[in-house]
């Protein structure tokens, strides 16, 4: 089982398009309106960034019941911030997690995929330039 | 039609007004734009604030050309159905975003056929007057396999 956490937007298209092929069992969960009905999320978690980060407590709620419910052995992100929590949840529970940056980071990783780098079982960036092949690796891109 | 985006975030009050603008001098072009939360609001352009996935999809499946921030949903959704892509790429120092990065992805896109940038009334008028290329999927596809085929095995090794 494998469970994927994605922000909606750019972060989302960019999930679908790396795991929609992938073959396994998976539940997606996206943070964000839920009302945009979206055949392709199973879940919603509420979404939040820097600017409104107590909505970061009902969002780590929500993810900590998803992960505890469906007990998936490896957890994706492609970001943002919800899926910054997803693997910092993940790793206390001793979840495989995997941060695949943003293509949209094209001259630093994100903030929040620079803390994932020392939390998250693998961190990719999408350019070849931001891989330091220690914490941050590239092994392909989506543009 | 022109269809035109902000995206889901933030507001972008300059493209919003830009479009406008553009709309007010091409009085026979048909627009529909998604405004976010810009407070301006376009007076030659028929908008809402937000669209639903499947609205948004629609949207972009019946349009001529896509006008939008320079956000990674709209590169990739313009390469999904192959329309025209003008992006329009958010100026931290305008306070349109909370850093550069929209700089960075419109100096990375615009290599490909079929995605043009602007970032002016006066830009974005020339390109929309011009003709448009669609982008390929194909090309960028091939890239991705082999993403995606790495990734599949990185998630194998997890397992």
């Amino acid at each position: 089982m494998i469970f994927c956490v994605s922000s909606q937007g750019g972060h989302w298209l960019q999930m679908q398009q790396l795991t929609s092929q992938l073959g396994y069992e998976t539940v997606y969960v996206k943070s964000g309106r839920s009302d945009d009905n979206d055949p392709d999320a199973n879940y919603y978690v509420s979404d939040w960034s820097r600017n409104n980060i107590w909505r970061a407590i009902a969002c780590a709620w929500q993810l900590l019941f998803l992960i505890l419910k469906f007990n998936p052995k490896v957890i994706i992100t492609t970001g943002a911030a919800p899926g910054l929590l997803a693997i910092l949840l993940g790793s206390v529970l001793c979840k495989k997690t995997i941060w695949v940056d943003s293509v949209a980071n094209a001259e630093k990783l994100s903030m929040s995929g620079s803390l994932a780098a020392f939390i998250a079982s693998h961190c990719l960036t999408q350019w070849e330039h931001l891989a330091d092949n220690k914490r941050v690796f590239y092994i392909g891109t989506l543009l | 039609m022109i269809f035109v985006s902000v995206g889901t975030q933030l507001p972008f009050e300059r493209l919003v007004r830009m479009v406008d603008e553009y709309a007010e001098m091409r009085p026979s072009e048909v627009f529909y734009a998604q405004i976010g939360g810009s407070q301006y609001e376009p007076q030659n352009v028929e908008f809402s604030r937000a669209l639903s996935f499947n609205e948004y999809e629609n949207m972009v499946k019946n349009c001529n050309v896509i006008v939008a921030h320079a956000g990674i949903g709209s590169v990739l959704t313009a390469f999904k159905y192959g329309k025209p892509l003008v992006a329009i790429p958010r100026m931290a120092s305008l306070g349109e975003h909370r850093n550069d990065h929209q700089l960075a992805t419109a100096k990375q896109i615009q290599r490909y056929e079929g995605v043009y940038i602007a970032n002016s009334t006066e830009e974005l008028a020339s390109v929309l007057d011009g003709p448009l290329l669609s982008p390929s999927n194909e090309e960028i596809e091939r890239s991705r396999d082999i993403f995606r085929n790495n990734f599949k095995e990185l998630v194998g090794r997890c397992l």
